[in-house]
């Protein structure tokens, strides 16, 4: 089969609608010889639901403790809520909910009220009985000893801590990494819950974003320290589409396109393409290549993530 | 969101007030260790008393011990923090130095106050067993003529604040090394490897005379340590014909100010270069 090159450098969209929650500016970070991050301008718009999604070790970790100011970036900064993370650090944790992607929970001798008790100090207005509400939805023991805890408990818990102080933004880190689905969809319920209520941000790292589908409505994808797309959720299923087309023996499809190929398979005569790039021009493009176009359909979140995560050729 | 809308950090009173509460549930497993400690201690103090009739002393070596106390408190302190990785205390709407200095401020009030309670019981058991605070010590002093002097000798107050003052000091200076120092146990083991090289290529007498230096010195360690017992104990041949110690001069209160100022001082400073270094990986 004879591939099929881009006729023109097809570069996936990274540039979003402000104004925005969450940015950084080309923010670089090398751990030794190993680039971490590689210049990401991550643009996270107020209120929305963004998922990051990454394989393990694409970087969604250190940027999301940049946001922290946990990172000490090499070139670029990060903002949130239009706080420098660094120059106005406290600030900027006070407007941020964060669940780390560990396991450990912190202070494993204390229990979770006390826990709990204690990080009220730290947020002026704590409202204890709104930390009562949460920790009643997804069944967490107020007596019960962090060391205790099992592994879908901690994580619980920690989104509790993370959401206790009603945080304009929250940064959650695989957050439903250790939950069975019954509590998985708990912790997705109390999430839009939130977000209904302070009309928030969410940020949320994951490679699993079929279990986030529901809330996503921005994407970005990570891969070795960059970031190859961000785009709106509307925009990537009405860019991102399997063709399904045939043609005559012999056929093997346009020899260009217009748009970026992110990956091919072949059935007998039937040729499939996964295309990002415009409906229309892609369509025209195999039928003056003599083939006849079956289907064009878009793909589900976590299809396209895998798909564009694994493409090689995307820079 | 404009700039009212944020929510704002807490202020450092909120703070200091969290990590007194947080810092006593972290100390709780040591407290007990204590109490147990010291029920076992004041069994075995009744059973000497009541079996062989002596009297207990408070003696002004407490001192030493609350000191080596305070030297180690700040792993106590710290246990569950990371303070060279992705710590929780790092992670809150808290200016860094500000809540290192906090939590190690939380963390000395706590020595304070277990100090305070283990005199109060050292003091109580003393009371109880007959024996109390020390009275007219018999002293010898060294004279400017060199003659020996029978002197009696209370201790004064400001000896009895030495005890309370020390473990600060201590604790102060072993909480910078934790909150500078990456790998402390290599910076103990690179400090002992340079001492003894010194030792070995330095001319004859010079590691006696740094040490003496620092320890015994107008400004030395063992002011702030003892009140200056060290620097001021000398053996002399008492007129009994015995080797015994003597006092070149009058244990000064003055003295022990000053050299407490400087270390106190020196502490507070290397905490506060500590609390200031960068937290980010």
């Amino acid at each position: 089969m004879t591939p099929i090159t881009p006729t023109a450098e097809y570069v996936l969209p990274t540039g979003l609608q402000g104004p925005f929650a969450v940015s950084t500016h080309a923010l670089t970070k090398r751990f030794g010889a190993a680039l971490a991050l590689d210049a990401v301008s991550l643009q996270v718009p107020e209120g929305a639901v963004y998922v990051l999604a990454g394989a393990n070790g694409a970087g969604k970790t250190t940027l999301l403790t940049a946001l922290l100011d946990l990172v000490r970036p090499d070139e670029g900064r990060a903002e949130v809520l239009g706080l420098d993370t660094h120059r106005q650090g406290a600030m900027a944790r006070a407007q941020i909910g964060y669940m780390p992607g560990s396991v450990t929970a912190a202070f494993p001798w204390l229990r979770i009220g006390q826990f709990l008790s204690l990080l009220g100090g730290y947020y002026p207005g704590w409202d204890a009985s709104y930390v009562g509400h949460l920790t009643e939805r997804l069944d967490l023991d107020l007596n019960a000893r962090i060391r205790g805890l099992s592994k879908g408990q901690t994580r619980r818990f920690q989104l509790v801590c993370a959401l206790s102080h009603r945080p304009p933004v929250l940064i959650l880190d695989e957050p439903t990494d250790g939950l069975d689905p019954e509590m998985r969809d708990e912790a997705l319920g109390l999430l839009s819950e939130h977000l209904a209520d302070t009309g928030g941000t969410v940020l949320l790292a994951t490679h699993h974003a079929y279990e986030v589908e529901g809330l996503a409505d921005h994407v970005g994808i990570m891969r070795a320290g960059r970031l190859i797309l961000q785009t709106p959720r509307e925009v990537l299923q009405s860019q991102l589409l399997i063709y399904r087309a045939d043609g005559p023996e012999g056929w093997a499809g346009p020899a260009h396109l217009d748009a970026q190929v992110i990956a091919r398979a072949r059935s007998g005569r039937e040729i499939q393409w996964t295309v990002w790039g415009d409906k229309r021009t892609v369509e025209q493009a195999i039928e003056a290549s003599g083939g006849v176009v079956r289907s064009a359909t878009p793909l589900g979140l976590d299809q396209a993530v895998t798909a564009l995560m694994r493409t090689k050729e995307l820079r | 969101m404009t700039e009212h809308s944020l929510k704002s950090p807490p202020g450092f009173w909120a703070v200091l007030d969290a990590q007194v509460r947080s810092t006593s549930l972290t100390l709780r497993r040591e407290a007990f260790l204590l109490v147990f400690l010291l029920v076992v201690m004041t069994v075995g103090a009744i059973f000497d008393v009541m079996l062989d009739g002596g009297v207990i002393v408070v003696s002004l070596d407490i001192g030493l011990l609350f000191a080596v106390l305070g030297l180690m408190f700040p792993w106590a302190v710290w246990r569950g923090e990371r303070p060279f990785d992705v710590s929780p205390l790092w992670l809150l709407p808290i200016h860094r130095r500000t809540a290192a200095l906090a939590r190690t401020m939380a963390g000395g009030l706590w020595l304070v106050v277990i100090c305070q309670s283990i005199f109060i019981w050292y003091a109580g058991l003393a009371i109880i067993s007959g024996g109390g605070f020390p009275t007219h010590e018999v002293r010898y002093l060294v004279t400017s003529g060199g003659a020996l002097q029978r002197i009696s000798w209370t201790p004064e107050v400001w000896q009895w604040l030495t005890v309370f003052a020390a473990p600060l000091v201590t604790y102060l200076f072993a909480s910078a090394a934790l909150l500078s120092l990456r790998y402390p146990i290599r910076w103990l083991a690179g400090g002992l490897i340079a001492t003894l090289i010194l030792a070995i290529v330095a001319p004859n007498g010079f590691m006696e005379s740094v040490i003496e230096r620092l320890m015994l010195g107008p400004l030395g360690f063992d002011h702030v340590l003892t009140g200056g017992r060290e620097d001021i104990e000398m053996l002399v041949r008492l007129p009994t014909g015995e080797t015994g110690v003597a006092w070149r001069r009058l244990p000064d209160a003055e003295r022990w100010l000053a050299a407490l100022a400087a270390w106190l001082g020196l502490a507070l400073a290397a905490l506060v270069a500590a609390a200031s270094r960068s937290r980010r990986l």
